[in-house]
């Protein structure tokens, strides 16, 4: 921020003399205001620019002391004498260079800033004084020091480390005195070659290196993180900042801010360890949902056997209506248990993405025409007439337990929400996909609910109305779309609906 | 009790459960049931038992799989024309096994085994 200036450089009278000019008028005629003090701090000689400065005749001055023409700046008793005169030189104005600040007297009382330098000529025992009026620069360099000041501040009490390197020698040619409070290092220590990779972690270094190497040639600024080890074995996390300077299209500065951002990285690795217990306790979850589920439906296929068994028992043997009435209501039972355990089984394996496909050949129009056979009662009972439409086989390489689970899941819906009316079940195909819809007249899907129905859990109408775990179209979709197909409904409130699922014909994924 | 192929029937099952409920199935219907828990016992059982009409047979099981035992028995002069029907949940792996008859497809239909053991030994009758 310093403005350094060429010292001023008082004339030499001496040298003047021996080149055989009057060393008295050239003084006299000097563009500068000159002031000679013999060694007693007494006034020799004023200058006539001199004379203007402080408003006085040159023949008043002889013998005044200096300490009545110059004084000390505002706020200092100590009198300008001979030694502080000669001292002048050792200090540096921000604005006017080398030179001390002092207060001009004008002999009418007035006083006005001033800037001076001298040089003692030792051969005429007498101090020439170069004497500046600063009135001008007093408030530029006021306000220069204010905003030094204000961006000393910024610079050095965030918990921001501003600082710049060389590119050719990679030192630093500056770093910010916060990095003492933040990495515990002196300061000087930073100066030292390779401090910067050396105290980089293990682990960043080779990335944080190579990568300021690389942007520093291609990029005006860029900006990296990486940790680096304090002096007490802390890891800090930085924010690393980096404007690059060039000339002639060759970086030749680098500099920046290296930002503190520990705890913003503490932050987001604790954020990232609850996600991963999260994930972790979902996934036990699933996992013993899955157990639990199969473990649920071990018991059910005997249980199911059993009871089958004994209702052909009790009519072989004539059994009262009561008994066989009261082994069917059981057997209808445990056949809904067993349709829940596999809800429950098919949900957390497609939740623990192990909805596995075994892929064979199978015929899209023979599963439809086995679904609505198994579903013939249940389809009567609803006072659905159904009718199938397919012109030929449609065959692909499916897993053909789960189409058909499919197939039945779309039936039973139809079945549920379009009792009492038609229902068309339609296989056709073109060059790409297969195509299997069940068309209802029941009633029907408000367009809000079309895609929902499809999500875990769903449902378009209360709970209490149709029990069940309203898993059948998610699981449904899933399948399709394993198979890499799809599964969608068109339909209206009061409308019925047309479920259509679209299989690919090459073997999908 | 006399069938028309005769009327033992062996089932391979190592789920004990399903392996009895079955068992008990058939004996109401008149068949005689021989049960083994895997291919091995299976194996050790026809050699001790009447020739059976029909073997119903587990693909997965402990000490012998399904696959390996259908394969030992078709090595065999006397027993490579036994009908072997396989209980899977999947279809699939149903067709892996060469020379089986048929596939019953699990969880179990008690209609579907009866039928099969109707087609394979005839009805029982006393």
């Amino acid at each position: 921020m310093n403005i350094v200036k060429e010292p001023f450089m008082p004339p030499s009278i001496e040298r003047a003399s021996t080149s055989g000019l009057d060393a008295a008028a050239v003084l006299a005629g000097a563009p500068v205001a000159l002031v000679v003090v013999d060694l007693d701090g007494r006034l020799r000689h004023v200058n006539s620019e001199a004379e203007r400065l402080f408003g006085l005749p040159s023949t008043d001055a002889a013998s005044t002391p200096v300490t009545e023409l110059i004084g000390p700046p505002p706020g200092e008793d100590r009198p300008i004498d001979v030694q502080r005169l000669e001292a002048a030189g050792t200090t540096t104005h921000p604005l006017l260079g080398p030179g001390a600040e002092g207060i001009g007297k004008r002999r009418d009382g007035t006083t006005f800033p001033i800037h001076f330098t001298a040089r003692r000529c030792a051969d005429a025992g007498v101090l020439v004084v170069l004497v500046r009026d600063a009135t001008a620069y007093q408030h530029e360099a006021a306000a220069q020091r204010a905003t030094d000041e204000r961006v000393r501040r910024l610079l050095e009490t965030a918990r921001v480390i501003p600082w710049e390197a060389d590119v050719a020698t990679t030192l630093f040619t500056y770093v910010g005195p916060q990095a003492v409070e933040i990495f515990g290092y002196p300061l000087e220590e930073w100066y030292a070659r390779d401090f910067w990779p050396s105290h980089i972690h293990p682990d960043d270094r080779e990335y944080a290196v190579n990568l300021c190497a690389t942007a520093t040639t291609r990029e005006k600024h860029y900006e990296f993180e990486y940790r680096m080890i304090a002096a007490d074995g802390r890891i800090v996390w930085i924010h690393d900042i980096v404007v690059v300077a060039r000339w002639r299209g060759v970086p030749q500065l680098i500099s920046g801010y290296m930002l503190d951002v520990t705890e913003r990285k503490r932050g987001e690795e604790e954020r990232a360890r609850l996600l991963e217990e999260t994930r972790r306790a979902l996934q036990l979850r699933d996992e013993f949902l899955s157990l639990a589920a199969h473990e649920l439906r071990t018991p059910l296929t005997p249980a199911i056997l059993r009871m089958q068994t004994l209702r052909r028992l009790l009519e072989r043997e004539h059994a009262r209506k009561d008994l066989i009435q009261g082994v069917d209501y059981a057997s209808e039972q445990l056949g809904k248990l067993s349709a829940l355990a596999e809800d429950l089984l098919d949900v957390s394996q497609i939740t623990l993405g192990r909805l596995a496909l075994r892929r064979e050949p199978v015929d899209l129009s023979q599963i439809a025409r086995a679904v609505v056979a198994t579903f013939g009662e249940a389809l009567d009972a609803a006072g659905c007439r159904t009718t199938i439409e397919a012109l030929g086989p449609v065959e692909g390489s499916w897993d053909g337990a789960r189409v058909e689970q499919m197939v039945a899941s779309l039936l039973s819906n139809a079945m549920k929400f379009g009792a009492g009316a038609p229902i068309e079940v339609r296989v056709s195909r073109d060059a790409r996909v297969a195509k299997l819809s069940v068309r209802d007249h029941g009633i029907g899907l408000a367009s809000e609910d079309q895609e929902r129905i499809f999500e875990r859990f769903a449902r378009a109408v209360p709970l209490t109305r149709y029990p069940g775990l309203g898993v059948g179209l998610y699981v449904a979709h899933e399948i399709a779309r394993v198979h890499g197909g799809s599964i969608r409904v068109e339909s209206a409130p009061g409308q019925g609906a047309t479920f259509t699922i679209e299989l690919p014909l090459e073997g999908g994924r | 009790m006399t069938c028309a192929r005769g009327c033992t029937i062996l089932i391979v099952e190592d789920d004990r459960d399903i392996r009895e409920a079955l068992a008990s199935a058939l004996r109401v219907e008149g068949y005689d049931v021989q049960i083994a828990s895997n291919g091995k016992e299976g194996l050790e059982k026809l050699a001790a038992i009447e020739r059976p009409c029909l073997i119903l047979l587990d693909l997965m099981m402990p000490i012998m799989s399904g696959l390996d035992f259908l394969a030992a028995i078709r090595q065999h002069d006397a027993l490579a024309t036994l009908p072997v029907v396989i209980l899977s949940a999947y279809s699939a792996l149903a067709k892996e096994a060469q020379g089986a008859a048929g596939f019953i497809r699990k969880p179990v239909d008690l209609d579907v085994v009866l039928q099969i053991a109707e087609r394979y030994c005839g009805r029982p009758s006393s």
